[in-house]
């Protein structure tokens, strides 16, 4: 659609002009208005997931300038550097130093950090930054996803699990026990949210102290909690109980469940996923209880937009044969 | 660093950018919150479709924070996020193009009535006719209110290609609505 160069030149009238009317016309329909609350919190809600997986692509020339800014400490830009190699990228996301193609960095470099002033290896207690302070502010405005495919409604359970995922990335990364990014830890409680049933769902699912669920990365990289517990779910009771779970993770099943259930291997999570039609989960969480009586597994999916959906399927769950029971349910 | 959160929003766009890209947690929050609306409002004129433009400026401001290496201080931040957001708009709309036209949208107007919503849905109609190229050219350069120059920047042709697709347009666009020259 280039138009030849003899027709810029004898037909390109100052666009400010125009005697068709067209001009007056486009400029006098309504503005679209500013972002809707509900739009910029799941873009809040996106970019704070892409900032817990550290999705700041390779870069140049550009950290010099925001330490001369002052916008990044340089006790804060020598730690992050730390053991990287020269020219290796490094940047700082969500309370721990990522590595430009998203590994975490050295754990050299989170020792060297100062206690409490230094950002990374901190946990991050509370949603932080300002993505974090305004996500929390929309929903805790009662503030909805878009979403026209499911029913809409609080959000704030959502940003619990994204809170609970964000801040076992971070607290996984700051004890220097892995590099893997993506991976949950067990047995940390929401840091937002709850739900009026938590209390008595935690009751049900209370472990011995010192018991710790399996955690685990799926092959897209979101993380997996499975767990056991003796809830016993109804499609009633899904959303309350499912909450319950993920305010309270449990201890994981014993090995003679995990060779009985497909859905308590990584693996069998993975295609029964796929099955349901959750390709690409964020994060995900599993519950091997009773669902009308009978063993099943219960599946919690928080996606990238922090959109979160119960399902409860057999335990069976696999590729091609999802074996689904009720969901999927968004929760409140 | 809370002093340096207590300035973030003294800096330039420019500034905020290259802070982010050194790792600052909170410099693409402050790029977001300025540009935000301003980039609903180009995404919802070239989609023509607020759910879509939704999903649009998220795949934008996603794009614009992973790729913000990729910024070079060449042209203004806010010309780099109309390109990518206008991008994002395009895949969108050639994804579903196939299967469905773009729709006409009406934004509520508390001020309506019957005639001036037959004429809007008339001129969205007209516009959203035009070929992709003139189209763009008239949502930004009319309807966003950016310069030629600025526009060229983002569509990534020259000015006069810009102009001529703005002239090109208002002419289809006048005779498709039965306007005649010399109207304004």
């Amino acid at each position: 659609m280039t138009e030849p160069r003899w027709f810029e030149q004898d037909a390109n009238p100052d666009p400010t002009m125009d005697d068709t009317g067209v001009r007056s016309l486009l400029a006098a329909l309504p503005d679209p208005g500013p972002m809707p609350e509900a739009v910029a919190a799941s873009i809040l809600s996106a970019l704070a997931a892409a900032q817990d997986r550290g999705a700041l692509e390779p870069h140049e020339g550009s950290a010099q300038l925001g330490a001369e800014l002052g916008l990044v400490s340089d006790s804060v830009d020598q730690a992050e550097i730390g053991d990287d190699a020269a020219g290796d990228h490094t940047a700082y996301v969500a309370g721990m130093p990522v590595r430009g193609d998203g590994a975490v960095a050295g754990e050299a470099a989170l020792r060297a950090l100062p206690d409490g002033s230094g950002r990374p290896g901190r946990p991050p207690e509370a949603p932080r930054g300002l993505w974090r302070g305004r996500q929390q502010r929309a929903l805790d405005q009662g503030e909805i996803r878009r979403r026209r495919q499911v029913v809409l409604g609080s959000a704030a359970a959502s940003l619990a699990v994204i809170a609970l995922a964000a801040g076992g990335l971070s607290r996984l990364s700051s004890q220097g026990g892995t590099t893997t990014a993506g991976v949950l830890t067990a047995n940390e409680p929401a840091r937002a949210g709850g739900s009026p049933g938590a209390s008595d769902a935690s009751e049900l699912s209370r472990q011995p102290d010192g018991a710790k669920a399996p955690t685990g990365a799926l092959p897209n990289g979101a993380s997996a909690h499975i767990e056991q517990s003796a809830r016993s779910y109804t499609a009633a009771t899904l959303p309350r109980l499912a909450q319950a779970m993920l305010d309270t993770p449990g201890a994981p099943p014993p090995s003679d469940a995990v060779s009985l259930a497909e859905v308590s291997t990584l693996p069998g999570l993975s295609e029964c996923l796929t099955t349901l039609g959750e390709g690409s989960p964020q994060a995900v969480f599993v519950d091997l209880a009773d669902f009308d009586g009978q063993p099943a597994a219960v599946i919690v999916v928080v996606d990238a937009t922090g959109l979160t959906q119960a399902y409860a399927v057999q335990r069976s769950c696999a590729k091609g044969e999802p074996g689904l029971l009720a969901g999927p349910v968004v929760m409140p | 660093m809370s002093s340096a959160l207590s300035t973030l929003a003294d800096h330039s766009d420019a500034q905020l950018i290259a802070a982010h890209c050194a790792g600052h947690p909170d410099a693409f929050g402050e790029i977001f919150r300025r540009h935000k609306d301003r980039m609903w409002a180009v995404a919802v004129r070239t989609c023509g479709d607020p759910e879509m433009a939704a999903d649009a400026v998220q795949d934008a401001f996603l794009a614009a924070y992973r790729r913000a290496g990729s910024f070079r201080g060449e042209a203004a931040v806010t010309t780099w996020l109309h390109r990518i957001v206008v991008n994002a708009c395009l895949d969108r709309l050639r994804r579903r193009r196939p299967t469905s036209a773009l729709p006409e949208v009406e934004l509520p107007d508390r001020h309506d009535d019957h005639a001036a919503t037959v004429t809007r849905l008339d001129v969205r109609a007209a516009l959203a006719k035009l070929p992709e190229g003139q189209r763009l050219a008239l949502v930004l350069v009319d309807m966003q209110q950016l310069s030629v120059a600025e526009t060229a920047e983002i569509l990534g042709v020259a000015e006069g290609t810009v102009k001529s697709r703005c002239s090109r347009a208002r002419a289809a666009m006048a005779e498709s609505l039965g306007l005649h020259r010399g109207a304004s």
